[in-house]
């Protein structure tokens, strides 16, 4: 009896032991293979990023910043902020900002919209798509489309 | 109360046969026009009940006049009675209506369209000429089927105006006449303008008035070409103005834009035109080749970096790696790169250069980061053999532990 007992308690150890390094691979194989494969995801699809503080947007004041990999124009007029694809729906160029016109201008082919994305002249046949914006706790905040 | 209610029935049968009289009354006098017209000419009235006008509530005796109330021929047998039996009585009954700025002012038409029209070629031919083949509002805009160009069907919509044109401009017989060649619609068809029209259905998309005007239609002469492609290739007219050529255009050696680029057949601009347009006037002039050479060879290198660039960068998204800054400079020596494609206009290396050099930077900077990107994941990998290495000799060394236990035993 006692001895059966001495034989139970070494098996015992045995599977544990057995367990225990079979639960260690695992554990350790998870993550490693995990890492290793290739990404099927982007992340969240909808991302939010700060375009800097409403304070320090003057009006008639633009920036651009990069919301999930894309260029975002952000434009401060008297009714507020708005915020912009900054990819020109003609041929993709990256859209800038023309003080003097006050109107949203593509460098590479004279194209021009107004402060709500609508081609104003030139090439553009599309205007530029809407993104979403809001100012939280004082920060302007981009809402990717 | 019994006797009261049967009273006032038969009052108000009368009322109700009275009110069915008076529209039965109005309905017949309303369309007295129609109806009266419409016993010869029924035909006609099929085409126009989905015309523009009929939407707008004109009748046939709003331009052609006459007495709506009389149903037989007799009708036409009055002062106002209108029926042009040549081009210039039909331009001026439409310009009756249409260049009547307090009749048109509701439907925010414009009423410049006959003083334009004289202006034209077809114009011109009409009037000065009394031309009957030259084109006149009926020949485009249809007769008694008008429909506003903003309706697909309509004549004058965008995707249906080579066709409209083609109806006198491919007739080979008419167009030698007049010593005009009858395949420019054709050529038109196969234009890099018409794939973005009918392929593309961009609406914005040139057609024969975008460059040639509609009632205004008159062919853009040497010296005009420039500002007519500059209508909407701003950017490249004031690029060409800045260029040795502009100097030759002023003084019509040669025709601005089509010199290079053709007309109505105009394909998409490559660098191919480099190839096949400078030699026809500089086959001769080594030096002025060398230039060609020179900018071909610096947009060249500049779309073929980008090319390999993009290719990198796609290559390591797919792969699995955070490319979107990367994504972000490629937007970026895209802009510079299709720059460079207008700033060739220029013929200028000084003005090429810095924006080459830009781009050049910016790629630089992408492939930078992604062979970063790229390294860190082969360390990744080469790092995978002690990751798997050290599970494995723990393993060994539990059992060789085990194995000592149990011998000591």
């Amino acid at each position: 009896m006692n001895e059966n007992q001495k034989i139970s308690r070494r098996t015992f150890l045995d599977w544990l032991l057995t367990g225990g390094l079979i639960a260690w691979a695992i554990a350790f194989a998870a993550p490693v293979l995990s890492y290793v494969w290739p990404a099927q995801r982007r992340g969240p699809g909808v991302q939010t990023v700060s375009a800097g503080k409403a304070a320090d947007f003057a009006e008639w004041q633009t920036k651009i910043v990069a919301v999930n990999g894309h260029p975002v124009i952000v434009i401060r007029t008297p009714q507020g902020f708005g915020a912009f694809s900054a990819i020109c729906t003609h041929l993709g160029c990256i859209v800038g900002w023309d003080a003097q016109r006050r109107q949203i201008a593509c460098p590479c082919h004279a194209g021009f919209f107004d402060t709500n994305g609508r081609p104003v002249s030139g090439p553009p046949p599309r205007p530029l798509a809407k993104q979403g914006v809001m100012v939280v706790n004082g920060e302007v905040m981009v809402k990717s489309a | 109360m019994e006797r009261s209610k049967m009273q006032r029935l038969p009052q108000r049968r009368l009322d109700v046969i009275g009110v069915a009289l008076v529209l039965l009354a109005a309905v017949m006098a309303a369309p007295a026009a129609e109806i009266s017209c419409l016993k010869c000419h029924g035909k006609e009235q099929g085409l126009y009940a989905q015309s523009g006008h009929a939407q707008a509530g004109l009748t046939c005796v709003d331009c052609h006049g006459g007495d709506p109330k009389v149903n037989d021929e007799t009708a036409h047998a009055t002062d106002n009675f209108k029926r042009p039996d040549n081009k210039r009585g039909i331009a001026e009954l439409c310009a009756s209506c249409h260049s009547d700025v307090r009749r048109m002012n509701p439907y925010g038409l414009p009423t410049d369209q006959l003083d334009r029209y004289k202006t034209s070629k077809h114009g011109e031919q009409l009037f000065e000429h009394n031309d009957q083949n030259a084109a006149v509002c009926t020949d485009c805009h249809g007769v008694h089927d008008i429909l506003s160009s903003k309706a697909p069907a309509s004549r004058t919509y965008p995707t249906n105006v080579p066709q409209t044109c083609s109806r006198c401009h491919s007739d080979a017989k008419l167009m030698a006449q007049y010593q005009l060649p009858a395949d420019v619609v054709t050529q038109y068809k196969t234009s890099y303008h018409a794939q973005l029209l009918f392929e593309k259905v961009d609406l914005s998309a040139p057609t024969c008035v975008t460059c040639h005007g509609n009632h205004g239609a008159t062919p853009p002469g040497t010296k005009e070409v420039g500002q007519v492609c500059g209508k909407c290739h701003i950017r490249q007219r004031e690029l060409f103005e800045k260029s040795p050529h502009a100097e030759a255009a002023t003084a019509g050696l040669f025709s601005e834009c089509v010199s290079c680029h053709g007309n109505h057949g105009i394909q998409k601009a490559s660098l191919a035109l480099f190839d096949e347009s400078c030699v026809q006037c500089h086959a001769n002039n080594p030096k002025q080749l060398g230039v060609r050479d020179a900018v071909a060879g610096l947009i060249r290198k500049e779309q073929s970096a980008y090319e390999h660039a993009v290719a990198t960068v796609h290559g390591a998204t797919v792969r699995g790696l955070a490319t979107d800054d990367d994504q972000l400079l490629l937007q970026e020596a895209k802009t510079q790169v299709t720059q460079l494609e207008a700033l060739q206009h220029t013929l200028s290396l000084q003005q090429l250069k810095p924006v080459a050099a830009h781009s050049g930077e910016i790629l630089n900077q992408a492939l930078t980061d992604i062979s970063g990107l790229e390294r860190f994941e082969r360390w990744k990998r080469l790092a995978l053999g002690p990751i798997w290495g050290f599970p494995i000799v723990m393993a060994v060394l539990f059992w060789a532990k085990r194995r000592q236990i149990e011998e000591k035993k």
